[in-house]
């Protein structure tokens, strides 16, 4: 008799499979909800980055440290929109900073987000900004003369003190913008980990995982987008550089898959009683998703791409074989995996927020996500919201980081007067 | 020691961009938000605005005693009359215009159709094997464990 129910629903009902609640027949959290936590690893991923130069002063990553940092501005700026489109009255969140309410974590979405914004990214670049902006206000001409004239916010003092003092308070920043780009991106996690009548969701372990993915994602967008500038501009490739970040990027992947594959034994050797459904789950409806491009694709892939490369750069490995991979070879394989960890990463976001949905609290049942192509949560929006950003970064490239100073110009970038000075 | 320009300036900057925060809380947060709770007092005065369309079953007992009799001694009791006719307002103030649904068994089913979702003690039936005809045709709505005696019964009123 209950076959019957099930297959007069299934009949009524061709997305769904299986016993499935009422409420549970439409996935709310849509693409969009995807491209948020996506964005956010972005950002706070690119921040750490970055923060290996100033703090752990990894020398080596200095030529990318500005588009690092430029990446995580553009990307970060790009991050609400999603959250905003999926509202049904976008025009009234400001609302939840009006009235803040300290009980709810998505309420004090803002002032988190204002937080890194406002006293982390914005002041880390502005303290690493402020001597160029002086002399660039000095030769420009027009608009972004008086762009940069502004940005100065009037401290026009270039003495050696002053910007001793910025190269100071740019390390104290980033001292504070590591446990707040934790912050940002771990509570993400958090949201969904504290999501105790979800299965899949409901887990101490998804904070870290996504803080985790967030600094494989960050890192191997930095790898891409230097890559990319570099072409663009027909500029030499600092290998050293990019060996840096591979190597950031394999030891990230690695401790993240390790992460995640934990989490997965760990349900598994648990074996709750959602597991059934969980496994289910990962094989039937992420089956694409999940297996083949987070795990394969997304991490398996590149960390063996980046694993056998990395190795060629051992002294040992040099001793054997005389040479190392040559550098053409090893960029074309950074970049083939900074794209393969930038698709796994976004697949892991779809697996945890639409996988999540899939599957009924009755751990009896199947729903289907059914995408639509426009409308203001479909595909076309979400290409819209994932351009978006790149769209930012080029203006912050073009504006902020020129390829040759402006005239009369500032001398090259890269040379820090503090570390002279010291 | 001196205290570095570029700090002044950030503090400068800081307190503009907090007090222009805290100014456009003070507009922008409604007049009568937090008085009774974390909402707009006067939210519950424009919802008592609203129109009524349902009347509450009190009101059906005036003019339809002898349903109200029967229905209250029958299994039924605890059903609302607008469960299954809809929302009777404006049948109340105006019967002899503002006509009401006569639900089908369709209705019916919506409560009691087999679903393993549903508590034991709720009576549920599988339609495929139910007996055959509109659930009317063998129980009174009103009082549903009672056959209807003949045609003229339900269509008296
Ligand atoms: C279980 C659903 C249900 C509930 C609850 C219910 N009714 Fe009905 N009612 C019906 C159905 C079905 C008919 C149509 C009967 C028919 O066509 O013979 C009906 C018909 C009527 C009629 C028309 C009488 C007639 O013979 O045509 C009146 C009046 C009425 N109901 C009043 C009430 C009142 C008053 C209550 C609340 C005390 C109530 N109903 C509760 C299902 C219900
Ligand atoms: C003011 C008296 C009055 C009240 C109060 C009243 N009714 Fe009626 N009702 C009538 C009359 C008169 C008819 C017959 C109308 C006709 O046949 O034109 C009727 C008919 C009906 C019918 C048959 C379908 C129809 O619209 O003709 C239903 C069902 C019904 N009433 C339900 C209700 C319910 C439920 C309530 C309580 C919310 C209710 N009535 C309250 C007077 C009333
Ligand atoms: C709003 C939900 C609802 C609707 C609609 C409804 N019922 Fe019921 N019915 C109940 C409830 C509640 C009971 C009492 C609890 C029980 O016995 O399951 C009940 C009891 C019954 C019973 C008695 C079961 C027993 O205990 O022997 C019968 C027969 C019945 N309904 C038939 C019908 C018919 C025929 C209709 C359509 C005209 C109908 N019901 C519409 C909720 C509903
Ligand atoms: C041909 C007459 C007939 C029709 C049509 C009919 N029933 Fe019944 N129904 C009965 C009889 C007789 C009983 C009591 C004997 C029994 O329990 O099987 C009953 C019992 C019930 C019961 C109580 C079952 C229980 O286990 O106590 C419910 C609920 C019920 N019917 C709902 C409906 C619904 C809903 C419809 C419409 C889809 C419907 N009936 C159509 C004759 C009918």
């Amino acid at each position: 008799m209950t076959n019957e129910v099930l297959q007069t629903a299934a009949q009524t009902l061709p997305h769904v499979s299986g016993y499935v609640y009422p409420n549970e027949q439409n996935v709310v959290w849509s693409v969009l909800i995807v491209l948020y936590p996506y964005i956010t690893g972005l950002v706070a991923g690119a921040f750490i980055l970055a923060s290996l130069v100033r703090v752990f002063r990894v020398t080596s990553l200095e030529p990318a440290y500005r588009l690092c940092l430029l990446t995580s501005l553009a990307f970060l700026l790009g991050a609400p929109l999603p959250l905003l489109f999926h509202l049904g009255h976008p025009e009234r969140c400001y609302e939840a900073m009006m009235t803040p309410h300290m009980t709810s974590p998505m309420a004090m979405f803002g002032f988190v987000y204002a937080w890194y914004l406002m006293v982390v990214l914005l002041l880390e670049l502005w303290f690493d900004y402020r001597r160029d902006f002086v002399k660039w206000g000095r030769v420009t001409p027009g608009w972004k003369g008086w762009m940069y004239r502004i940005f100065t916010l009037g401290v026009t003092d270039l003495s050696e003190k002053a910007l001793h003092f910025d190269h100071q308070a740019s390390k104290v920043i980033t001292v504070i913008g590591i446990p707040s780009a934790i912050l940002l991106h771990g509570y993400v996690g958090f949201i969904f980990g504290s999501i105790k009548a979800n299965p899949l969701w409901g887990n101490v372990l998804m904070p870290i995982i996504f803080i985790l993915s967030a600094i494989v994602s960050g890192v191997a967008l930095c790898l891409f987008m230097y890559m990319v500038l570099c072409w663009i501009r027909r500029q030499p490739v600092d290998m050293a550089c990019l060996d840096s970040m591979a190597r950031a990027l394999f030891a990230a992947l690695l401790v993240a898959a390790a992460v995640e594959g934990l989490d997965w034994f760990h349900r598994i050797y648990e074996a709750e009683e959602s597991i059934a459904i969980l496994k289910q789950l990962a094989v039937g409806k992420l089956f694409n998703t999940l297996i083949i491009t987070q795990a394969i694709l997304g991490a398996l892939l590149p960390l063996l791409l980046l694993g056998f490369t990395l190795l060629s750069l051992t002294s040992f490995f040099r001793h054997r074989f005389a040479h190392e991979l040559f550098p053409v070879v090893r960029r074309r394989i950074y970049f083939l995996s900074s794209v393969l960890v930038l698709i796994g990463v976004l697949a892991m976001r779809w697996n945890v927020v639409i996988g999540g949905q899939l599957f009924s609290k009755s751990l009896r049942g199947f729903t289907t996500y059914m995408m639509e192509l426009g409308g203001h949560e479909g595909w076309g929006m979400a290409v819209v919201l994932l351009i978006f950003p790149f769209v930012l970064l080029a203006v912050f490239i073009r504006l902020f980081l020129p390829e040759k100073p402006p005239a009369g110009g500032a001398p090259t970038e890269q040379s820090r007067p503090a570390e002279a000075a010291a | 020691m001196k205290v570095p320009p570029q700090i002044v300036r950030l503090l400068i900057v800081t307190v503009v961009l907090v007090g222009s925060y805290f100014v456009a809380k003070s507009l922008l947060t409604p007049p009568t938000f937090g008085e009774l709770g974390w909402y707009r007092a006067a939210a519950l005065e424009e919802l008592a605005q609203h129109k009524l369309t349902y009347a509450g079953k009190q009101e059906c007992e005036v003019c339809h005693d002898d349903i109200w009799q029967m229905f209250h001694a029958g299994k039924h009791q605890t059903l609302s009359c607008e469960g299954c006719h809809g929302p009777a307002m404006r049948h109340v103030d105006d019967p002899e215009n503002e006509h009401l649904l006569k639900p089908g068994s369709d209705q019916c089913l919506r409560c009691h159709q087999q679903n393993p979702s549903r508590p034991d003690w709720y009576t549920q039936i599988d339609p495929e094997e139910h007996l055959e005809g509109e659930c009317i045709e063998c129980h009174i709505p009103h009082n549903p464990t009672e056959m209807p005696e003949e045609e003229e019964a339900s269509s008296e009123q």
